[in-house]
């Protein structure tokens, strides 16, 4: 006959097992945004997909040999974030991006077109590794490829 | 003066050790540009298609760095056969300097021409390019293309056949202005320029003749679609003026262009260059390899 403690024991175990893959995931539903227009973003996996792609991509800057050192001190899950915010928003998939703008945001950093185009470069990287098809990937380039105007230090 | 010097003996350096260091290279600065955008070789030495020029500076050089590219090209016609070699230089991706070599072979038609068999016409092409304004690849949000204005002096080796056969110069001066401009959405790439020039089949046969002696405009132009990043095919037309009554006519070409990686590209094609003297329309293979940093 079982005691009251292994009956206890056993009930308190399965509750365990059965609420926290459930706490876990209800965890991340809610930390992973969805996109108004998911839609748009669906050659990309949508948002959580976009998500995926930026947080590869943040981790490739920080260990590419040109411009790894920008990214040195980078919190890697909110620069991803406003990334995902920013090619959601660029491609229609109605999100805000939110950061500075991008003129502000690279002033003083002495960037030139190599270094921008060595970000593009792993950018296309790891949405190769992401299987983006190659008319997906050439409708984000085509839309961040201006940015380089205000990206890129001026001449005096 | 320093760094320039440092720059341009790390982007010499990385020429010559070729294909496989651009990861290392980046990082000291140079080949800054995106994968393929520095377009291949054309037959006359400049960045660009494989017969038009493009306003693209060759290499991968940025604003702040040099870039290059050196090339070999055969182009195997029905009964002739043309090589071009040569190499050029981009400067802070605004200036191109270039220098190409042609060898045309006549093959069995130098024999009954009365020049000899396999009788090879020679001329040497220095090129001067210089971006004028505009962004062919950055200014997706913009319609102004890239333009560039370019200056190709072409000298020929065979001055003394030139002038029995009755053609007045051995040497010429094109003058081109060309456009281009890449719609990375729609994946093409459309360049168009126009080439002041009396040269006879690309100055091969020298430059003027009986029905005309004038330098006159010709249109140049190709139409690219990006398959992938490192894979374009497109077709290609050249207009040529009849100034020796031989019935030269236009040249056009289709191509496939492939860069197995940043450094390297081979393009093949199949081209038709028109009536070379004799009746028929010259078409063949054109293959072509190029380098880059």
């Amino acid at each position: 006959m079982k005691s009251i403690f292994t009956q206890l024991a056993a009930a308190t175990l399965s509750f365990a097992m059965l609420t926290l893959p459930v706490r876990g995931f209800a965890q991340t539903a809610t930390s992973v945004k969805t996109a108004p227009n998911e839609a748009a973003i669906a050659g990309f996996g949508g948002y959580a997909g976009l998500m995926k792609i930026n947080l590869d991509l943040v981790a490739r800057l920080k260990t590419n040999a040109l411009i790894g050192k920008l990214f040195a001190d980078t919190d890697a899950p909110r620069l991803a974030g406003l990334l995902s915010d920013q090619f959601c928003e660029l491609l229609g998939g109605g999100c805000k991006y939110t950061g500075n703008d991008m003129r502000a945001a690279h002033q003083g950093m002495g960037i030139k077109t190599h270094h921008f185009n060595a970000l593009a470069e792993e950018l296309q990287l790891a949405m190769d590794a992401a299987g983006v098809s190659q008319s997906e990937q050439f409708r984000l380039i085509a839309k961040l490829a201006p940015m380089k105007r205000d990206i890129n230090e001026r001449p005096e | 003066m320093k760094i320039i010097k440092k720059r341009v003996c790390t982007a010499l350096t990385a020429s010559f050790i070729g294909l496989g260091v651009h990861s290392q290279s980046l990082a000291q600065g140079v080949s800054g540009k995106l994968f393929a955008t520095g377009g291949v070789s054309q037959v006359e030495g400049a960045g660009g298609g494989g017969l038009a020029p493009w306003a693209l500076i060759t290499g991968y050089g940025t604003e702040n760095q040099i870039g290059g590219s050196a090339f070999a090209t055969i182009v195997n016609l029905d009964d002739y056969r043309l090589t071009s070699t040569g190499a050029a230089i981009g400067l802070y991706d605004r200036v191109e300097l270039s220098f190409a070599q042609h060898r045309f072979d006549t093959r069995a038609v130098g024999a009954a021409l009365g020049l000899g068999a396999g009788y090879t016409f020679k001329q040497d092409i220095f090129g001067v390019k210089v971006k004028l304004v505009g962004d062919a690849i950055y200014d997706q949000d913009r319609w102004l293309p890239q333009i560039a204005i370019g200056v190709q002096h072409k000298k020929s080796a065979n001055g003394d056949v030139l002038t029995a056969l009755g053609i007045p110069h051995d040497s010429g001066t094109d003058v081109y202005l060309t456009a281009t401009k890449l719609f990375i959405d729609q994946r093409v790439l459309l360049n168009a320029g126009v080439r002041f020039t009396k040269a006879n089949q690309l100055g091969i046969l020298g430059f003027g003749g009986p029905l005309n002696d004038k330098v006159k405009p010709e249109f140049e132009g190709s139409v690219a679609f990006l398959v992938r990043r490192n894979l374009a095919v497109g077709i290609e037309a050249r207009t040529k003026r009849d100034n020796l009554g031989f019935k030269e006519g236009a040249a056009y070409d289709a191509f496939v262009a492939w860069f197995p990686t940043k450094n390297a590209s081979l393009t093949l094609a199949y081209v038709d260059l028109g009536r070379i003297v004799i009746p028929g329309k010259q078409r063949g293979l054109y293959a072509s390899l190029q380098l880059s940093f």
